[in-house]
């Protein structure tokens, strides 16, 4: 692929990746290719026309960031938790999530699953060994529940974790990570941070799909 | 994915999987579980306008998350939206140096509600701590501020839960001068007639699916940044 090419399809890309689709006129100014070129770019690559080059790549990113991804995780979280059902599942939130670590304890243990809220102590349950456990951490920055996953991981136990961001301490330690859109600012410009509202709903969706897939005979 | 084959989309959510449970996949593992040619995987990411396979499962993995309209509700309040929202920052704003409380007594969502409500509002100054202590209301020495109550009825069958010590503490709450705030689900006539600021939670679509809390959080979230706003212009009382 051309340097040209490829700097138009990273000028789609950067659009598509703020839920929009580029207009061969702002690609035009930020490559500086003609138009016609603009347009064979999209012919190349098998699209119709610009149109439809830029709507299924917009499409595209949104649906693999939507309910399809939704449904993915939910089913590997649910798969994560039903697989320790009979061992110890701590559960470990700060600020604002939390609300979603007693939640979720009371919520799983009315089904029978051995939930409690993390602690040192309770990690000596596991007896130390391998799969000894599962730690759940729910940390929005995914900073501050590190020395914890750690320790967690030390004494045996599998670490999954539900952050804002991919790229952080506590989710390079999980074995598996979600990751549920957050919104930091400061009180004085304050803007509406729904990570745990968001956790929550996530949680309601895995523990719906904990039930089914009891009622059904599988798990 | 509406606008990618069936084949690709098979290689999409595969890759996806692989990626919340944090494991690397490379391109012929990625091709040989979904029963394809490289070739084909290269095809379709770079139909979605990506160079080759690592540039895109790195894009990918960094810039995936779980997104607000597939996740969240779309409808969280019952009623007028902008006028419940304006009522509430107001009374948020009023209960500047008065004491408020978030009632906790209750089963599961209460407590916990009163808990995230009672630890935002201390970041903005504003006292309301979480309790379900009668004295609380007869007995304060400080001036009323704003009294919270979470009413959520439950459903498939599970028992109603309330919070605030029954639904009569309301009137009382307000006879001793708080301002009431409510939020609650169901049918609340009860309560409402006793509720300064009613804000009714939209009933969840599916019956299995407990949406309450989290639509309750949405509407505190947006009047904290209401209030916060409301701050910056210098209008309020505070």
């Amino acid at each position: 692929m051309k340097a040209l090419d490829e700097a138009i399809l990273q000028a789609v890309r950067a659009a598509a990746g703020e839920h929009r689709r580029a207009t061969v006129s702002e690609v035009a100014q930020q490559t500086g290719a003609a138009r016609s070129t603009i347009h064979r770019a999209a012919r190349k690559l098998g699209y119709k026309s610009w149109l439809d080059f830029t709507s299924s790549v917009v499409r595209s990113l949104e649906d693999l960031d939507g309910q399809d991804a939704v449904t993915t995780t939910v089913a590997a979280m649910a798969e994560a938790l039903y697989r320790y059902r009979n061992l110890p599942i701590l559960i470990e939130a700060v600020g604002d999530a939390e609300i979603c670590a007693m939640f979720l304890v009371h919520r799983l243990a009315e089904r029978g699953f051995t939930t409690l809220p993390y602690s040192e102590g309770v990690l000596a349950l596991g007896g130390g060994v391998e799969g000894a456990g599962l730690l759940l951490a729910i940390n929005e920055s995914g900073m501050s529940l590190l020395p914890t996953c750690l320790t967690a991981a030390s004494q045996g136990f599998e670490v999954v974790s539900i952050t804002a961001s991919h790229d952080t301490p506590v989710s390079k330690v999980s074995s598996m990570n979600v990751v549920i859109k957050n919104n930091k600012s400061t009180i004085a410009a304050y803007e509406p941070n729904y990570f745990a509202a968001g956790t929550l709903a996530f949680l309601a969706h895995v523990l719906r799909r904990i039930s089914v897939e009891e009622s059904l005979g599988r798990g | 994915m509406r606008n990618l084959s069936q084949t690709e989309r098979a290689i999409m959510t595969a890759l996806n999987a692989h990626i919340t449970r944090n494991e690397e996949v490379s391109l012929t593992e990625l091709a040989e579980e979904c029963h394809v040619a490289k070739s084909t995987v290269v095809k379709a990411i770079k139909r979605l306008g990506f160079k080759g396979y690592r540039e895109f499962t790195y894009n990918y993995r960094i810039s995936r998350d779980i997104q607000r309209g597939t996740l969240l509700p779309l409808k969280v309040i019952d009623g007028d939206d902008a006028e419940v929202m304006e009522r509430l920052v107001d009374t948020l704003d009023w209960c500047a140096g008065k004491k408020s409380i978030v009632f906790c007594d209750g089963k599961l969502w209460a407590p916990l509600l009163a808990d995230y409500v009672s630890r935002k509002l201390a970041l903005f100054d504003i006292f309301a701590p979480a309790s379900y202590d009668y004295a609380m209301v007869t007995e304060s020495r400080m001036a009323c501020g704003a009294a919270f109550f979470f009413f959520h009825h439950l459903h498939s069958g599970e028992e109603a839960v309330s919070s605030g010590i029954g639904e009569g503490m309301v009137e009382t709450v307000r006879a001793h001068g708080f301002r009431t705030v409510v939020f609650a689900d169901g049918d609340e006539t009860n309560v409402s007639s006793y509720a300064d600021v009613l804000v009714r939670i939209a009933d969840d679509a599916g019956a299995d699916l407990d949406l309450f809390a989290t639509k309750v959080i949405m509407v505190f979230e947006r009047a904290l940044a209401g209030l916060s706003r409301y701050r910056a212009e210098g209008r309020g009382a505070s």
